[in-house]
């Protein structure tokens, strides 16, 4: 078993797929937690609203693990985290609110307090960092331009590292639909960026 | 896949996404480097995207700020028991939808038709009718009430026939005036005018012989209310439900009708619940 009780502290919480193989939900947990809500984080740009959808998503995946037919369990996570946020963002434009808890690189939010991700680490200089940090505001805006499906799509292959498999798993779409999402996503995302190039330090934009 | 669409020059901005996530066939690869080799504008559409693509990379992965794991299991939500007949693949709730859908279509359209519509009695059709009462159609109706002499039995099924008896009577009188044919409306809305009418026209065809025939004077006509001044008066003789369409068949449309969105939402209902997970 791959996610055996063994492999966790905590009350193993044992599941069942539909083929019958058990697992240990909190080992599961453990291991994508962190991936999941990298994605939910950047899907809802709200970071109270994202543990919100974490824990949501993780409860019901508990309850419908039973469905689960084997096979990519990143994928099927990714799957229920997705569409909890789609969820969120649904009820967010039903009743607009505004967020409570932005993320650190919330480009409307330039005096935020820097959480840890943003301390310099020891290899790059302060001018580096807060170039880096500002680059990172302006994508993540970009990324709140975009419709949610391209979004998804862009973050599961290019931040998430998901083949295009994975993400139409994760999306319960086509694969012609994901090559189709990523690429006006990333077209987008080009098409923001320029338009605001001057805000992007020029090491950053001839780099790579 | 074809590189150069329509023989355009640049290569469209999917295969050059494409071809960064290594999704390319060799073939296709190849060409992609050749013709970006040869053309800035591909290049640099390539390079803007490759750029784009590293960023997103090199994002931070932010972490929360504690962890998500269940101290205990959630309570479960109380389902009800599935029963067996329920769990049906969606393909047939979606076959049962659309046999519903034709069986819909058929009923309406034999009811468009007028196939189903039942023979209703020459007396009905009269008594409904809006068009003008022909000679033709008061001969039929005075050999249908002749007839009913020798059955009065019925006569008394047919509760509407002094109103028949009225204009076969008004029909008299006008034919001794002289007076072109005249509507079933015309005769009871103008019954007032048409008693005069009948006390100055000659004698009508006496038929008071039949015992169970309900006797028609000048007093029963002048009991119809005589019309309101500028009042419609083409829909006053029609008292009951329009012919046509019987009962049963109006309920047969309405509950394929019913079954029709019944299953539709049902088919939605389970699409999505399928698609949740």
């Amino acid at each position: 078993m791959l996610h055996s009780p063994a492999n966790t502290t905590h009350n193993p919480l044992l599941v069942q797929d539909r083929e019958g193989q058990s697992s240990c939900y909190n080992c599961i947990i453990e291991t994508y937690q962190a991936h999941a809500f990298n994605l939910a984080s950047r899907m809802l740009n709200d970071w109270a609203l994202a543990e919100d959808a974490m824990q949501e998503a993780l409860i019901s995946g508990y309850r419908s693990f039973s469905q689960f037919r084997g096979g990519n369990l990143a994928a099927w996570l990714m799957r229920i985290v997705a569409n909890q946020c789609r969820d969120m963002l649904r009820s967010r434009r039903a009743r607009p609110t505004v967020p409570l808890d932005p993320l650190p690189s919330d480009a409307d939010d330039p005096n935020s307090i820097p959480s840890a991700l943003e301390v310099p680490s020891t290899e790059e200089s302060p001018e580096d960092h807060a170039a880096r940090g500002e680059l990172n505001r302006t994508i993540q805006a970009g990324l709140n331009t975009l419709p949610e499906e391209q979004r998804l799509a862009i973050l599961l292959v290019d931040v998430q590292g998901f083949s295009y498999e994975e993400a139409g798993l994760s999306m319960n779409c086509s694969l012609g639909t994901v090559k189709s999402r990523v690429s006006r996503g990333r077209n987008g995302l080009r098409d923001y960026l320029r338009h605001q190039g001057e805000l992007l330090p020029s090491q950053f934009r001839q780099e790579n | 896949m074809s590189i150069l669409r329509l023989g355009h020059k640049h290569i469209s901005s999917g295969t050059l996404n494409e071809y960064l996530d290594g999704r390319l066939a060799p073939r296709d690869q190849g060409r992609v480097e050749r013709v970006t080799a040869e053309c800035s504008d591909c290049r640099e559409e390539l390079e803007s995207l490759r750029q784009i693509a590293t960023m997103l990379r090199q994002l931070p992965v932010l972490s929360p700020s504690r962890g998500f794991v269940l101290e205990q299991a959630p309570l479960e939500i109380r389902q009800q028991p599935t029963r067996p007949w329920f769990q049906v693949p969606q393909w047939a709730y979606a076959g049962a939808a659309s046999m519903a859908v034709l069986a819909l279509a058929l009923l309406i359209t034999l009811d468009v038709s007028g196939l189903v519509a039942p023979d209703l009695p020459d007396t009905m059709i009269l008594k409904h009718s809006t068009d003008a009462v022909t000679p033709a159609d008061l001969e039929l109706l005075r050999r249908e009430i002749a007839g009913a002499k020798e059955a009065p039995q019925a006569i008394e099924a047919a509760p509407a026939r002094p109103e028949i008896e009225q204009a076969v009577q008004a029909e008299s009188a006008a034919s001794a005036v002289d007076e072109p044919p005249v509507t079933a409306l015309q005769a009871e809305a103008d019954s007032s005018s048409e008693s005069q009418a009948l006390s100055r026209a000659a004698p009508v065809e006496p038929i008071e012989d039949s015992p169970a025939k309900p006797e028609i004077t000048v007093d029963d006509t002048a009991a119809i209310p005589a019309p309101v001044p500028g009042e419609s008066q083409s829909p006053v003789l029609i008292t009951g439900p329009t012919p046509g369409t019987p009962l049963f068949w109006r309920i047969l449309e309405a509950a394929a009708a019913a079954l029709v969105l019944v299953l539709t939402v049902t088919v939605v209902w389970k699409r999505r619940a399928s698609n949740r997970f």
